[in-house]
């Protein structure tokens, strides 16, 4: 048995229509990631409750540690070790949120969308894909950078 | 030149119904960014790209509609056109209110 990697996709010439397709539907696209986490890893954190729910939790909105420890009912250090190693595979994306005091909250948003195993012809095969970002969220970052 | 003038009339009333429906796209936008990130800048930019484009979309269409069904008189044009030009000042106002709340909430280097 072998484990391939996640295949990369050739340069593909409909690339601009994609990009005019998404931006007309309100979407915004990633630039190719170069590292997918391996198998072990990344099967080895949706084997917990609690990415689970943190991935679900952060597929609909951006939230702060502190909401997620609410949502899973554990504490927030515990939250921080799952977050941590979620963005270091690339499951999910850290950001700033600015307050009105001056201080600024660390929000979590899900980037997976889809993983996908695929067992055939003698080989086990996986990709990821990532969602794209909100074009709402770009939007208030953008506007809060002007 | 009465048909090439009922087109460039044509053509303009679908320029301005473009522009309203971008602007309230934007406008949308911005009001779901202030849903899921709860950024006080972007009410005020939701609420000032829905006046400057929705409403006075929506007001000199209305009163062009009361002009020409001469539901009120023509001399009101010019009433019309000022309320317009004042919602476009409010919205442009909120606009550069949210642009310097924006700024206002921005850490330094962070």
């Amino acid at each position: 048995m072998t484990v391939a990697s996640p295949p990369t996709d050739p340069p593909s010439p409909v690339a601009p229509t994609r990009w005019a397709t998404d931006l007309f539907l309100g979407r915004m696209t990633d630039g190719p990631v170069a590292d997918d986490p391996d198998l072990a890893t990344l099967v080895g954190l949706l084997d917990d409750e609690h990415v689970r729910t943190i991935l679900a939790a952060t597929s609909a909105e951006p939230l702060s540690a502190a909401t997620l420890s609410d949502r899973c009912g554990v504490s927030t250090s515990a939250i921080y070790r799952r977050v941590d190693r979620l963005v270091d595979a690339g499951l999910i994306d850290e950001r700033t949120r600015p307050r009105s005091d001056g201080h600024h909250d660390t929000v979590y948003v899900a980037t997976l969308e889809r993983f996908e195993l695929v067992v055939a012809d003698g080989e086990v095969d996986w990709t990821i894909d990532r969602t794209n970002r909100d074009v709402a969220d770009e939007l208030t970052r953008l506007w809060g950078k002007f | 030149m009465v048909a090439l003038g009922a087109a460039v009339d044509a053509l303009a009333g679908a320029a301005a119904t473009g522009s309203a429906l971008v602007g309230l796209y934007i406008g949308y936008q911005a009001y779901r960014g202030l849903r899921r990130n709860d950024e006080p800048a972007m009410r005020y930019l939701a609420a000032g790209m829905i006046i400057l484009f929705g409403v006075t979309y929506l007001l000199a269409v209305v009163g062009q509609g009361l002009i020409a069904f001469h539901v009120v008189s023509i001399d009101l044009q010019g009433v019309f056109r000022l309320l317009v030009r004042l919602l476009q000042l409010a919205g442009l106002g909120l606009i550069a209110y949210s642009l310097h709340l924006a700024a206002g909430s921005r850490v330094p280097g962070g």
